[in-house]
């Protein structure tokens, strides 16, 4: 359960920052995000990576919460490209 | 200025040739190296699978009870010996107690050690048949196969240095590193292969720097010995010295010829777990068992980032505590972490196949570079002018190297179930029998018109991971349906993730173009591995 979360926060993270890119953010939303809009993704983006870095070190330290936190990462941005690249063959 | 024009350019040029270069010289060692290793992260699971004969569940009792019975053991079936080791079953992988003794006379064999694993009744359960297993896949992907250790380190640490070269200017060359970032147009000929390329190595970055960057680490001194020797010096003692510096506490002291009593184990093993409250022991090594100078050393299973659990001395007469070792100095710690970071010890089920996930993506990178390597200069050429034979060579060889080895890793599973149990050399038949395999898919992709051949051997490796449950099945009683009925999850996820991956297989060959029904424009063309030949042309 504790490695869903950090999946999870990291996918929700690649997500966010998927929005702020024109080329993902036209398969995601009906219009790129422009200034303002654009800058909170980023910040969310941001936020939710700190966050799953900071779960996963806090329930398994430094050394093994920076290798899961890597991992969550990797495998998050491989969520989205997946979905994106289903949703560019579907549309 | 453009980007592709004046000193940035040229800089730019300059690594994406040596980028296409590096990657592309060692590649067939390089993709060994990545799938192998990529195994090696389940080698126990692994071998679980191929010894159908061991228990599904291992019998457990305290750790008390399971040292005496390995120790009991030993001494009664190697009396004269100068080691003793016990590891208790507490890892992942470990069916029973392991057991090890390093003779000081040769057996009737001329082995000098003896190796058995037991049970906690101390009788020895080492019936299953002769395998490689998965230590054997792990082994191959630093030892190679049919040559010696020594050269085979060589040859792989220099296909890993070309792989890091590759890697670091794979970055520099990569202009639109976050703007692909998530990128991966299919059925776009070139482009696709591309945009697979780039998303295989830049979303798993990390894992590629680490792995190939730890892989060098790991024969430090195999690799760089100038700086060994002109720092150390040649003759032994000076090497022991910088050994004993660098890893504190490895060598045993020397007998003292005194007979004596074989040492209590169960003062010092409460000590430890007085020291160590909620740690498991991991195993137990006794120096010199029946001397005066005997040494008893404890050590716990692999806790935090590290490749060796702590461990513990105890005088073997007294059983006082002998003094803790010295810390390792600051650079042979940094040496180790990485280390640990390559080998993973650590990691628990979910970070393991983590590690299994990104090994195969690095096979694909090595893989979709190949491809686009021969795409590219295919795209170059004139419909009517037919292909240089080197291009025709490398696309052949292509098909060989991406599906022939997972086809010979599939024969090898296989052989593990077919092969007669009480066969001579069976574990090197086994490996004979993935060479074999790997070697008629380089002749058949070398025989067959070339979209034929792709769709052919993808249709065989599909097949064979398919039918690997049911040949499982067939020959032996660990079926899926008994790991499942008995909670054997290792045997049954091996079954399940051959399902799986006959199932990606079966997707990958829907999506492989169809034969044509004679050979048209391009003979043996590469552009097969796609629907948008026209897209390219």
């Amino acid at each position: 359960m504790t490695y869903l979360v950090g999946l999870a926060l990291a996918t929700a993270a690649m997500i966010s920052l998927a929005g702020t890119q024109r080329r993902q953010a036209k398969l995601m939303l009906s219009a790129p995000p422009l200034g303002a809009r654009r800058r909170l993704l980023i910040c969310l983006g941001f936020l939710l990576l700190s966050a799953s870095c900071a779960q996963a070190v806090a329930a398994y330290g430094w050394g093994i919460g920076l290798v899961t936190f890597c991992a969550h990462v990797c495998l998050g941005a491989w969520l989205v490209a997946i979905i994106l690249t289903w949703r560019r063959s579907n549309s | 200025m453009s980007n592709n024009t004046g000193l940035h350019g040229a800089f730019r040029q300059s690594m994406s040739w040596l980028h296409t270069w590096c990657g592309l010289v060692l590649s067939l060692v390089l993709y060994f190296i990545f799938i192998t290793g990529s195994f090696g992260y389940f080698n126990y699971e692994i071998d679980h699978w191929m010894k159908p004969e061991n228990p599904s569940i291992s019998e457990t009792a305290s750790a008390d009870d399971m040292l005496e019975t390995g120790f009991g053991y030993l001494r009664e079936e190697a009396p004269a010996a100068s080691r003793y080791f016990v590891t208790l079953p507490v890892g992942r992988g470990d069916p029973g107690i392991r057991v090890f003794a390093q003779l000081e006379e040769p057996t009737d064999s001329g082995a000098m050690r003896l190796s058995e694993q037991i049970n906690v009744k101390g009788e020895a359960t080492s019936v299953a048949r002769d395998t490689g297993g998965g230590n054997a896949l792990y082994r191959m992907h630093y030892a190679l196969h049919y040559m010696p250790y020594d050269l085979a380190i060589y040859i792989v640490g220099v296909s890993t240095l070309f792989m890091f070269l590759a890697i670091i200017t794979g970055i520099i060359v990569h202009k639109n590193i976050f703007k692909d970032f998530f990128t991966l147009r299919l059925g776009k000929g070139q482009r696709s292969w591309l945009d697979g390329h780039n998303i295989s190595s830049v979303l798993a970055l990390p894992f590629m720097l680490m792995i190939t960057y730890s892989g060098l680490v790991f024969y430090e001194f195999e690799y760089s010995p100038g700086t060994l020797f002109l720092g150390m010096g040649v003759d032994q003692n000076s090497l022991d010295e910088m050994f004993e510096h660098l890893r504190p506490g490895r060598t045993a002291p020397d007998p003292s010829g005194n007979p004596a009593p074989f040492p209590d184990i169960s003062g010092p093993l409460a000590q430890a777990q007085a020291q160590w409250p909620g740690s498991e022991i991991r195993f137990v090594q006794v120096d010199h068992p029946g001397d005066a100078a005997a040494v008893i050393t404890i050590s716990r299973s692999v806790e935090g980032l590290g490749r060796r659990g702590a461990s513990l001395k105890f005088d073997g007469i007294t059983g006082a505590p002998l003094s803790p070792p010295q810390s390792a100095p600051p650079n042979a710690a940094f040496s180790g972490a990485v280390l640990a970071l390559h080998e993973g010890r650590f990691a628990n089920t979910w970070l393991r196949w983590a590690y299994f996930i990104s090994g195969l993506l690095g096979a694909a990178m090595i893989a979709t570079g190949l491809l686009l390597w021969a795409k590219k200069r295919r795209s170059k050429l004139r419909p009517t002018v037919p292909a240089p034979t080197s291009l025709v060579f490398v696309e052949r060889t292509n098909l060989g190297i991406i599906v022939g080895l997972p086809l010979g890793v599939a024969a090898y599973f296989w052989a593990n179930r077919l092969l007669p149990v009480d066969m001579n050399n069976r574990a090197e038949w086994e490996l004979h029998c993935l060479f074999l395999m790997w070697g008629l898919s380089f002749m058949h992709a070398g025989a067959r018109e070339l979209r034929r051949a792709w769709r052919e051997q993808v249709a065989l490796l599909a097949v064979l991971f398919l039918l690997l449950p049911i040949v499982n099945a067939v020959t032996t009683d660990a079926h899926l349906v008994n790991s499942l009925a008995q909670g054997d999850w290792v045997r049954a996820g091996f079954d399940l993730t051959a399902l799986v991956f006959a199932l990606i297989m079966c997707l990958v060959w829907r999506k492989l173009a169809p034969a044509p029904a004679r050979s048209v424009r391009y003979p043996g063309a590469s552009e097969v591995l796609g629907r948008s030949n026209e897209a390219d042309a």
